[in-house]
């Protein structure tokens, strides 16, 4: 095993019991939890056994089992930099929403004399 | 529209930190006879609210600055809720100039006109100080609304404008940030409300010109609006 290996290996099993007490502790959620699980079994796979990825690499056509696994992860970070942009839009829409409609609701009104209005 | 006898016009303010001009701008409008002032204050951290509550104007605050665009979505549903038969948008900064209301209000009011939107670029139009890099982006800004909504106008990102109530009611602004000017124009396409373009005077101020759009900010906001643009195809 060579210090890749042993580096994708720790960082695996450190995402993967740092999840768990993430979620005991209700900071995630189990989608979120369900989704790191995952990341986290593909380090500790492609890091014992990376010639698993040879077969990846056979299947998209690419030369080397590491560049197929280059490759996934920057679609993978790409659809993730998307969810989180349109999770940050949705929250965004949320709060203007909330902000104005209380804004309305706290409008303060004049009291006024009778004059001549426009 | 038909011709009103007493329309209720509103002027609604979107103000973030202005202090400093906002009480001048509300003096002249109240001098002039236009006593239906709406303040929106953006989140400021200066005393923006307290000059709308000490002059007895309609005050409504965010408590966080969510843009431009969010503050005119605001005042513009107070004024609705308030009856307003037509509602102008008007900056804070000063470089707006109250006699042109009169201008645009005039379409509206004679013509059934929807929109009436204020240029500063069509004929009889006065700039004053204006620098020659907003010249510039203002003049791009034109041509990319032309190709995102197909709209020709001469004036893009005048904050100054007129709505008739219908089209206060039909226009939707979901663009927090200072895209809503371009959104405004893509609406206006979008139900097909009829517009006219009204030279004013704008006059730079130190002022508007320290608050103004930087380049950054120009690519943003076209960035914004053809998300947007994407999104609703």
């Amino acid at each position: 095993m060579n210090l890749f290996q042993l580096i994708l290996v720790f960082v695996g099993l450190t995402l993967l019991v740092s999840s768990r007490i993430l979620y005991s502790y209700k900071k995630i959620t189990k989608s979120f939890l369900a989704t790191l699980i995952f990341s986290s079994l593909i380090m500790l796979i492609v890091g014992s056994f990376p010639e698993i990825t040879s077969f990846f690499s056979i299947v998209l056509g690419i030369g080397r089992g590491a560049d197929a696994v280059v490759y996934l992860s920057i679609i993978f970070l790409f659809f993730m930099q998307i969810k989180i942009n349109l999770r940050l839009t949705e929250l965004e829409h949320k709060l203007s929403k909330f902000v104005q409609n209380l804004a309305l609701e706290n409008a303060k009104i004049p009291k006024r004399k009778k004059t001549k209005k426009k | 529209m038909s011709k009103m006898a007493e329309p209720k016009i509103f002027v609604v303010i979107p103000a973030y930190n202005e202090e400093k001009t906002l009480a001048k701008v509300i003096s002249e409008l109240k001098s002039s006879g236009y006593c239906n002032i709406v303040l929106v204050d953006d989140g400021s951290q200066d005393n923006t609210s307290l000059i709308g509550l000490k002059n007895s104007i309609y005050t409504l605050r965010h408590l966080v600055n969510l843009g431009q665009g969010a503050a005119l979505r605001t005042g513009i549903l107070f004024a609705l809720s308030q009856g307003a038969d037509i509602i102008i948008t008007f900056d804070a900064d000063g470089q707006h100039q109250v006699s042109d209301i009169p201008k645009l209000v005039k379409p509206i009011l004679q013509a059934g006109v929807d929109v009436s939107l204020g240029s500063r670029f069509c004929k009889g139009a006065v700039v004053e100080n204006i620098p020659f890099s907003r010249r510039l982006f203002l003049k791009l800004g034109i041509i990319f609304t032309r190709i995102i909504s197909g709209i020709k106008v001469t004036d893009t990102h005048n904050g100054l404008r007129a709505l008739s109530r219908k089209a206060a009611q039909k226009i939707n602004i979901s663009l927090n940030g200072m895209a809503h000017a371009s959104e405004i124009l893509d609406e206006i396409s979008k139900h097909k409300l009829s517009y006219v373009e009204v030279p004013v005077k704008i006059r730079y101020t130190e002022q508007s010109l320290k608050k103004g759009q930087s380049t950054l900010n120009a690519f943003k906001i076209a960035t914004r609006v053809i998300i947007k643009k994407l999104l609703d195809w």
